[in-house]
């Protein structure tokens, strides 16, 4: 199975979510996100984040793909591809942790570049912003975390069917799922 | 009304008074002993914050019979994501002695949202906060696996309170395994 390509639905205009329930990044929510940011020309096989490397800001896809990648066993394994519309890298820029996966750009792209201070300073601030900004992050992560709970919830109930993996996730499912922390996809 | 949500672990990055703004949208709620307070698939719009007595959270294994998977006391929070992007409740919450609940639907979300702008962004930065880290634990325990640190550990039922951490994000798995093998 290889790796999955997520459709590039960030750009469908959805304006009419009620209040505080869009999570498209080009409705007033994802406009108010995407101004603290700066927009940065990415070149083909760049990388965005190493594994296993700190990073301090994460990305919106504007244009172009991103290939979300992993190595296991000493093998490197190209997990998703994520395009416009995709928040990449959010998780590891808000916590510090390091990243699992390695983001690189399959070609030239777009995105729009912002840091975590910037955006922590734009939560904490009390103006017309801090609320759409809230609002949809948390869909984004809510939707996020739900999804990657069905996800590890079929893995699991899969293995635990199956007499071959004897209640063993296939290794590159599991990586894909956790892939799936690290380019979220606006509605 | 603020007294009991200051001890509670999800709004501890609220101010005082965005604390009292958020009592002031919550509506108190009383159960006896065995009331069912939500049903599993039943679709859910509110948060529930336990500030007397506790909840059961259960889920049907195959034969029907109901099965223990977390027990929410006095501070703990349910439903916290339900008020943001409301869908189907994945346990079935039952009072396990008389309790009391605040309780905030995504209408006083909205209400919250034009009246008390301020501390509604707090609430809901608070809730994107407390979801990505039980994401970075789903995180965690995805790398153990890969790494081959260890077994998928198996959740036994916790007490859930103010003072503990939000049940791991695997324990929803197993609980519908548990229900469906």
């Amino acid at each position: 199975m290889g790796p999955v390509l997520l459709p590039a639905k960030g750009l469908g205009v959805n304006e009419s979510g009620s209040e505080g329930g869009s999570a498209s990044l080009h409705g007033p929510n994802g406009r108010a996100l995407l101004r603290v940011g700066q927009r940065r020309a990415i070149h083909a096989s760049s990388t965005l984040c190493a594994e296993g490397q700190a990073i301090d800001r994460f990305f919106v896809v504007m244009a172009g793909q991103f290939e979300i990648a992993k190595c296991i066993a000493g093998q490197r394994h190209i997990l998703s591809i994520s395009g416009p519309g995709s928040l990449l890298a959010l998780m590891p820029a808000l916590d510090g942790e390091p990243c699992a996966v390695s983001i690189s750009a399959l070609g030239d792209a777009t995105v729009v570049e912002i840091k975590r201070e910037d955006l922590l300073a734009l939560l904490d601030h009390d103006g017309e912003q801090n609320l759409p900004v809230a609002n949809l992050l948390s869909l984004l992560a809510i939707r996020r975390l739900r999804g990657a709970t069905d996800e590890l919830a079929k893995a699991l109930y899969s293995a635990l069917q199956s007499p071959e993996r004897r209640g063993r996730i296939d290794t590159l499912q599991l990586a894909r799922i956790q892939a799936g922390s690290y380019a979220w996809l606006g509605d | 009304m603020t007294y009991p949500l200051r001890n509670v672990r999800l709004f501890q990055s609220l101010t005082e008074p965005e604390r009292a703004d958020l009592a002031r949208f919550m509506r108190e709620r009383k159960y006896e002993t065995g009331e069912i307070v939500c049903s599993h698939g039943e679709y859910g719009s509110t948060m529930l914050v336990v500030t007397q007595g506790a909840l059961s959270a259960r889920v049907e294994s195959k034969n029907d019979e109901p099965h223990e998977i977390a027990h929410l006391c006095e501070g703990a929070v349910f439903g916290e994501m339900f008020c943001i992007d409301p869908a189907p409740r994945p346990v079935t919450l039952v009072a396990s002695q008389p309790a009391t609940v605040l309780e905030l639907g995504r209408e006083d979300l909205v209400r919250m949202r034009q009246q008390a702008p301020r501390s509604a962004a707090a609430l809901v930065s608070a809730v994107f906060l407390d979801v990505l880290r039980r994401l970075r634990t789903v995180d965690d325990r995805i790398d153990r696996e890969l790494r081959c640190d260890g077994p998928v550990p198996r959740d036994p039922v916790r007490n859930v309170t103010s003072q503990t951490a939000v049940p791991p994000t695997w324990a929803p798995c197993f609980s519908r395994l548990r229900g469906s093998a």
